[in-house]
């Protein structure tokens, strides 16, 4: 999983749960992979995403230099700012771990690089 | 046996169209839809590398292909079709999810004319639902997606997926296992994608009706296009119901499907079903 997809991922369906975002995050094994930088792509998918989740993803992996705050509108001129987040969130891949809900713990386990969401009947 | 079945599937497909030619039909059918003109008037305007791209998709196709005076893809159709067929499919196809693989053949030619005729899949961020083994996944990353999400509730299906994108190194994708039936209803995936891509269960007497529920939700998660293949019977009520979801459809080519009698109760050993390539457009 990358960390792009991870920006997305929330425990609402949980029965009761309010927010479930952002989700905690538990790497056991992590890889990198190189991928072609793409500006004009981060730029237009940054408003789509949440800060604070990025900020989670990058203190996991230990990626430094991100700002408190996103100003959505100076950083898109900003390239090594870009080229970061391009790094963060389409070049490390999540091959093992875990996505915890922040108000019920519950548990969603990451294997081979895949999250598994799936809910038992009696959860949502 | 596949192989086998789809050579014989092209030569009578090229045989039904020598027929036409012998006839003074034309070969392509084109639908009512406005968008489309008559080729003549947009032969001239083509480059040389897109007229032979054109001629190979129209020769091999059991569909047809709009043109267009654009040219928007990197590789030939027929090296992704090559690709394509290198994904390997269902190890023991579940009948109550439908599982049958999206044949390679349709697979490249459908996300090539994504690519070639709207430009929606490179640099676009792109989503599967119902994602199975991966072929549309795949090929969506091959086609250079920024990034290419895959949605599937299977197990098996998944770890199949992952084997085959890793094995074709394609690093621009993420398989996720969930439902997609019921876990968007509210979700921060909303409009959080350019393109959607899927191909759904086209429903059985247990599941009337799921392929208007896959349909749903990929309009829910798309903030440009959504693409579906849905069988051509359903056609009116699709248009009907894509209005009610706040979208603009129109059918872009029309396919023969070969589903392979992938579980015993196929009695025949193939059979043809009459599908519509769709394209949604959100009205913003």
């Amino acid at each position: 999983m990358k960390l792009l997809t991870y920006n997305f991922l929330t425990s609402k369906c949980i029965k009761k749960v309010k927010v479930g975002y952002p989700l905690k995050l538990n790497i056991m094994e992590q890889k990198v992979e190189s991928t072609n930088f793409n500006p004009e792509f981060i730029q237009r998918v940054l408003p789509r995403l949440d800060w604070s989740a990025i900020k989670i993803a990058a203190d996991s992996v230990g990626c430094q230099g991100f700002p408190d705050e996103i100003n959505l509108e100076t950083s898109t001129n900003d390239t090594e700012l870009l080229q970061k987040l391009h790094h963060l969130l389409l070049e490390i891949e999540v091959v093992t771990g875990s996505l915890i809900c922040p108000e019920t713990n519950r548990i969603f386990p990451i294997t081979n690089g895949i999250p598994n969401m799936l809910l038992n009947e009696d959860e949502v | 046996m596949n192989t086998q079945q789809d050579s014989r599937k092209i030569l009578e497909d090229l045989n039904f169209k020598k027929q036409q030619l012998q006839k003074g039909l034309p070969i392509i059918t084109t639908t009512s839809s406005s968008t489309t003109q008559p080729q003549t008037q947009y032969e001239p305007q083509f480059n040389q590398a897109a007229r032979a791209t054109f001629q190979q998709a129209q020769s091999t196709s059991s569909g047809f292909f709009i043109l267009t005076d654009s040219n928007f893809a990197t590789i030939k159709l027929k090296k992704l079709e090559e690709y394509l067929q290198c994904v390997d499919s269902f190890e023991n196809p579940k009948i109550l999810l439908e599982q049958y693989i999206t044949p390679s053949h349709i697979s490249s030619h459908f996300l090539y004319t994504i690519q070639n005729n709207y430009d929606d899949i490179r640099g676009k961020l792109v989503a599967d639902l119902g994602s199975g083994t991966g072929m549309l996944s795949i090929g969506s990353a091959i086609l250079e997606a920024s990034h290419v999400i895959g949605f599937e509730i299977d197990s098996e299906a998944l770890q199949i997926a992952r084997f085959n994108a890793d094995e074709m190194e394609v690093q621009n994708i993420d398989f996720l296992q969930c439902d997609v039936l019921t876990d968007f209803i509210d979700s921060r995936f909303h409009k959080a994608f350019d393109t959607v891509i899927l191909n759904p269960p086209f429903g059985t007497k247990k599941n009337a009706g799921i392929d208007i529920e896959f349909l749903k939700t990929a309009i829910l998660l798309s903030n440009t296009s959504i693409y579906s293949l849905h069988k051509t019977s359903t056609r009116n009520y699709i248009q009907k119901k894509s209005k009610e979801f706040n979208c603009k459809g129109e059918v872009i080519a029309e396919l023969r499907y070969n589903l392979d009698s992938s579980y015993k109760f196929h009695k025949k050993a193939s059979k043809d079903i009459e599908v519509d390539v769709w394209r949604f457009s959100v009205i913003k």
